[in-house]
């Protein structure tokens, strides 16, 4: 419904900026909307995975086939490298489901199982139990940067319980919105549910509200550049997570 | 572990669970998590209600400190016997004396040290004692059994099945169909217990918990109707009972 251009240019005009000197960008919009819709898919996916049905998630997961590797710096735990930037949900750190696959060298008996998200804390209190120890018929995942002397690696998912034999993992994988280039392709439809432009558009337009407002021109700051009894002028007040949009059942 | 038709896998009981607890692809409460629950409400009707029957068959050392299993739970019976095919009238019942213990001689620890010689019963009856009396003690983790026993080469423990989780780790679960219920009321009701820890919804879940707890506590509940149906099974015995009581002028 909605595509780089066409939401931008709305907020432009919702703003008055239609003229070519405007104090506000296309780029500079786009760059907000980035942020607000990334904001908005990682609570509807926390909101749907603890609502009791998760079945309009389907659609949001990306689904990949990922090689392992072994890290020599941690005793060749084995990980895979996430082939893109994802959302950073509380629930299951925005990966959907981990799951074995077939010609990937784990048994047969194994093709179909899942993973778990577990932190290493948690890991060491569930090996004291024995049917919830790691294992290759019970594996885990967790997520953790590294620095191996060389700079710090920050896109791994680390795996426990399973064989090195395992080549290849299939991953379904909730991605966040990105950032990098929102002007890529300004006629391509933004990563954004149609039922969600308004509160977008909404959340953008407070935040270039607030903008507009913060860098007044000011002289000098003792007040001396001010009339008698003028009083700065106030910025609106930010959007609290109390908010009804922030609230509502979306 | 079925040795009756009418168990259902363990899947089921996890599924109607995690549905139960507004759960259901398993991302509060982890699979296994909802598994280990399983086994635990399991291992609490096998306590209950001796539906799960199991036996292991040893070899007696000559120290007659016989190692058990370290996953038994629930033992039954103890009956020593000889050779390979056990001859059900060559089997002899051990009795378990509490506090019995020894060192693998022939003298033994325990509170009473009862002399056999001179019982009213075994007197009046012309038994012989001590020979026929086997006796054990369950101490460190083995069956210490008397000396009279040293003639016997192999014990035989029936015990009531899943005990521990290690002993369940190679193991496929399988729940009974009649408890079917009050096993998926039990697990829902311990992960409601840890859902209520995660989420922030604790009003809500527990409603819920409050529900399947009744299940479990209540009389009527679930868990109490299984128990129930398990004694049914038993009504050929009352019956039998029933008829010798009449038959022999015992009455009702």
């Amino acid at each position: 419904m909605a595509t780089a251009t066409t939401l931008s240019d709305d907020i432009l005009t919702t703003l008055g900026y239609t003229h070519d000197d405007r104090a506000r960008h296309r780029e500079s919009i786009l760059f907000n909307i980035g942020l607000v819709a990334s904001r908005l898919r990682r609570r509807s996916i926390d909101k749907q995975l603890r609502s009791g049905s998760d079945d309009g998630l389907i659609s949001d997961a990306t689904m990949y086939r990922v090689p392992l590797f072994q890290e020599q710096y941690v005793q060749d735990r084995t990980y895979f490298n996430l082939p893109a930037s994802i959302v950073d949900a509380r629930v299951n750190g925005g990966v959907a489901y981990i799951r074995y696959c077939d010609n990937s060298g784990c048994g047969d008996t194994l093709v179909g199982k899942q993973f778990t998200m577990a932190s290493p804390n948690e890991l060491s209190v569930r090996n004291g139990m024995e049917l919830e120890k790691p294992s290759p018929s019970v594996p885990y995942y967790f997520r953790a940067r590294i620095s191996t002397g060389e700079g710090i690696i920050t896109n791994r998912v680390w795996l426990v319980g399973v064989s090195p034999l395992v080549k290849c993992l299939e991953v379904g994988l909730y991605l966040a919105v990105d950032l990098s280039d929102p002007m890529a392709d300004p006629d391509e439809q933004l990563p954004i549910p149609d039922d969600q432009v308004y509160l977008v558009k909404r959340m953008v337009l407070d935040m270039e509200r607030f903008a507009l407002l913060v860098p007044q021109e000011r002289l000098s700051n003792d007040g001396r550049d001010f009339k008698v009894g003028q009083q700065p002028l106030q910025p609106p007040n930010t959007m609290g997570i109390n908010a009804p949009i922030n609230i509502d059942e979306d | 572990m079925a040795t009756l038709n009418g168990y259902l896998k363990a899947s089921e009981v996890i599924g109607d669970a995690a549905q139960a607890i507004h759960d259901p692809s398993m991302v509060l409460v982890k699979p296994p998590t909802y598994m280990r629950l399983f086994q635990k409400a399991l291992s609490e009707l096998a306590l209950d209600v001796p539906f799960d029957q199991r036996h292991v068959q040893l070899t007696i050392p000559e120290s007659r400190k016989v190692p058990l299993p370290k996953y038994m739970s629930g033992i039954r019976n103890i009956y020593v016997y000889n050779g390979e095919g056990c001859d059900v009238h060559g089997s002899v019942r051990v009795l378990i004396k509490e506090n019995y213990a020894h060192n693998g001689g022939t003298g033994s620890f325990s509170n009473v040290k009862w002399c056999n010689f001179g019982g009213f019963t075994q007197d009046a009856l012309g038994w012989l004692i001590p020979y026929r009396l086997f006796v054990a003690g369950i101490s460190e983790g083995c069956i210490d059994l008397n000396h009279a026993a040293s003639s016997w080469e192999n014990m035989r423990i029936e015990y009531t099945g899943l005990g521990f989780d290690e002993y369940c780790q190679g193991e496929e679960l399988y729940a009974p169909m009649w408890a079917r219920q009050a096993l998926v009321d039990r697990v829902a009701a311990w992960a409601l217990e840890i859902r209520m820890n995660t989420d922030g919804k604790e009003r809500f879940y527990m409603e819920l918990y409050r529900m399947r707890k009744a299940e479990h506590d209540s009389p009527t509940g679930s868990w109490m109707t299984a128990r129930m149906r398990w004694a049914m099974l038993d009504q050929k015995q009352m019956q039998d009972l029933v008829v010798k009581m009449t038959g022999t002028g015992g009455g009702y």
